[in-house]
């Protein structure tokens, strides 16, 4: 028994290691009133975490209670501590302001529920580690920045996610009620698990809970309908909280969909890709297309995110219609994940670095001329949007490729021709919103290059010049090994795969025989 | 048999859970107040720990399902004291800049 324990113990170390840190932050702040100190101890909190995950890396797929650990999580757990590092260091600036060990443990617990939700086999530790998330990020928002606009974003955004948490735990409450446990996968068949409860036939009580948990966790990703609340925080807060928002609660939410929707509940509702796909071709297209005539910066990436939370949406909508093959629906939208997440940091670090008050970088217009006094992160922000915008040699374009191939595979291979044509025209409308969105991502960077302005901007903080180059370096290198990551993101999806109920059936496409 | 006296099933708690949410939800659309709001999503959380009671409650399933049911509540409890602990932050903050707390005056965001 104690043998079970302290395995548990070492799987978790990463976590109880950033919890634990977050704990001597939160207390050690209010004795000792040393910023960089603080700072420098945060990031160094982060290396450790993040090694502390290499190590773990290669490990089995295995299950210990309520952690699973497998190679899908491990791969989430990478991406949570390399964002939370970068998030760290974009937010410098506020780290080294009067509340700073408040920011500097929100952020590292941030980072530990995100890597909990990563691994969580369970609904209590599934919901814990979404609301150890969401809490932290308030605090985080009124932190960042004071003034109306502020006070205004940090109550709209509280109010409508604690709502959207309390509806996914009502639909949580029918799922437990239904399986009559609240484990999500065994690695033996005897044991009752949600997913074995829910491969029998569907049920109307299982269909109301599938919509309440879809609801509450497509606020999280900012999926339409749930998406309103987006442009206004985004606006509101300041560039390191805007690149907070637009990647914890979206890479949470994903794994969180991915986890317990599709494969924790597989059976609950043949519907489910209809649902997913329709909200994908909506999402996309409503974010993309206000996004075209927005002046606000931030407003506009808030728009740029609900549009790429759409683009992921086609992989888990064609991992939904396939369940029990590998189409690489789920390794792609883990890949754009990563490619989204680094890209995103890298454009709010820049503009971080550039704005030392948020005022004086706000719209599209403030970052005419950019070219001529600041060339370096000119071309970084240059490279960021193009990754966006999916332009061939980078990350971004292997990442919606990846997306679209795995709507592709599903259309020439499943066997409802209903299904078939409707993938074919997803596929398609993700090609054209990718079209829409280089629109407005090449318009920042024509003003940024050929145009000029009187008044240059000023870069300041070397922190967040730091986060600038990393990133940079990340997102340049995941375009040339793309390889590497897109192997991982596969085997990160084979890993959930590998149960009793789930067991992988042919992966020759050619005699794949999909369920109507 | 009076209609009160026969047995007390799951679907009686569900039902009462249901009644709870709706109020709850319909509380944070209608109230103006932060702090009515707040109470709203108190409802909500609790209709959501009501079915997790009645479901795992050995007393009205025939199976019994061990304590998960009543953990979760027990989670949810401490989890909406933590929540109402920032939303007064929230509200306070909102206060300072706007010396009022009707959420409808926050209207400045838009485009």
């Amino acid at each position: 028994m104690y043998d079970e324990l302290l395995k548990t113990v070492v799987t978790l170390l990463p976590e109880i290691f950033l919890i634990a840190m977050a704990t001597i932050l939160f207390v050690g702040g209010a004795f000792v009133r040393a910023p960089r100190v603080w700072l420098i101890v945060t990031v160094a909190a982060e290396v450790v975490a993040t090694y502390l995950v290499w190590q773990q890396s290669d490990s089995e797929t295995a299950i210990y209670g309520p952690i699973i650990a497998d190679q899908f999580g491990n791969v989430v757990r990478w991406l949570a501590t390399t964002t939370g590092l970068l998030l760290v260091l974009a937010g410098a600036r506020t780290a080294k302001g009067k509340l700073s060990t408040e920011f500097l443990g929100a952020m590292l617990v941030i980072t530990a529920g995100v890597m909990f939700v990563g691994r969580a086999n369970e609904l209590v530790f599934l919901f814990l580690g979404l609301e150890l998330i969401s809490i932290p990020t308030y605090v985080l928002l009124y932190l960042g920045r004071q003034g109306r606009g502020t006070a205004e974003s940090t109550a709209k955004y509280f109010f409508l996610s604690i709502l959207s948490s309390a509806v996914f735990l009502y639909g949580l409450s029918f799922v437990y009620g239904l399986a009559g446990t609240t484990t999500l996968l065994a690695m033996d068949s005897g044991t009752a698990t949600i997913q074995s409860a829910f491969m029998a036939e569907p049920s109307t009580l299982g269909g109301i809970a599938l919509v309440l948990v879809l609801a509450g966790l497509g606020f999280k990703i900012a999926a339409v309908p749930f998406h309103f609340y987006a442009p206004d925080v985004y606006q509101g807060v300041s560039h390191s909280n805007a690149a907070l928002l637009s990647i914890a609660p979206k890479l949470a939410g994903m794994v969180a969909i991915i986890r317990l929707v599709l494969i924790g509940l597989p059976g609950a509702n043949p519907m489910v890709w209809q649902l997913l796909l329709v909200i994908a071709v909506i999402t996309m297209t409503l974010g993309n297309v206000s996004a075209l005539w927005q002046t606000d910066l931030r407003r506009m990436m808030a728009y740029s995110s609900i549009a790429h939370s759409g683009y992921m949406l086609i992989g888990l909508a064609a991992a939904a219609a396939a369940p029990t093959q590998a189409y690489g629906g789920i390794a792609a939208v883990l890949f754009y994940l990563s490619v989204y997440a680094l890209a995103t940091v890298g454009f709010f670090a820049a503009l971080s670095y550039l704005g030392d008050n948020e005022e004086s970088v706000r719209n599209v217009d403030d970052l005419a001329g950019l070219a001529n006094n600041q060339p370096l992160i000119a071309a970084a922000i240059a490279l960021f949007l193009f990754s966006l915008a999916g332009i061939p040699p980078l990350a971004g374009f292997w990442g919606k490729l990846t997306l679209l191939t795995s709507s592709v595979d599903v259309a020439i291979h499943h066997t409802d021709p209903t299904a078939r044509t409707w993938f074919l025209v997803l596929a398609i409308t993700g090609g054209i919103n990718a079209a829409i969105a280089a629109a407005y991502y090449l318009r920042i960077i024509s003003i940024m290059f050929f145009r000029t302005s009187r008044t240059p901007l000023q870069g300041t903080g070397g922190w967040q010049a730091a986060a600038v180059g990393v990133s940079a370096l990340l997102v340049l290198l995941l375009g040339i090994d793309h390889g590497h990551i897109a192997d991982a993101a596969h085997e990160a999806e084979s890993s959930l795969r590998a149960f009793p109920e789930m067991e992988q059936t042919s992966l020759d496409p050619g005699e794949a025989k999909l369920p109507t | 048999m009076l209609p009160l006296m026969a047995q007390l099933t799951v679907s009686h708690y569900l039902f009462v859970g249901a009644v709870l949410f709706v109020c709850g939800v319909a509380c944070m659309a209608t109230k103006r107040n932060a702090l009515g709001v707040l109470m709203g999503v108190e409802l909500v959380l609790n209709g959501a720990n009501m079915n997790f009671i009645a479901f795992a409650s050995p007393l009205l399933r025939e199976k019994h399902l061990g304590l998960d049911g009543q953990l979760v509540a027990l989670f949810v409890i401490v989890l909406a004291a933590a929540e109402a602990a920032v939303a007064l932050a929230i509200a306070l903050n909102f206060y300072n800049n706007h010396s009022t707390i009707d959420v409808d005056r926050a209207s400045e965001l838009k485009g």
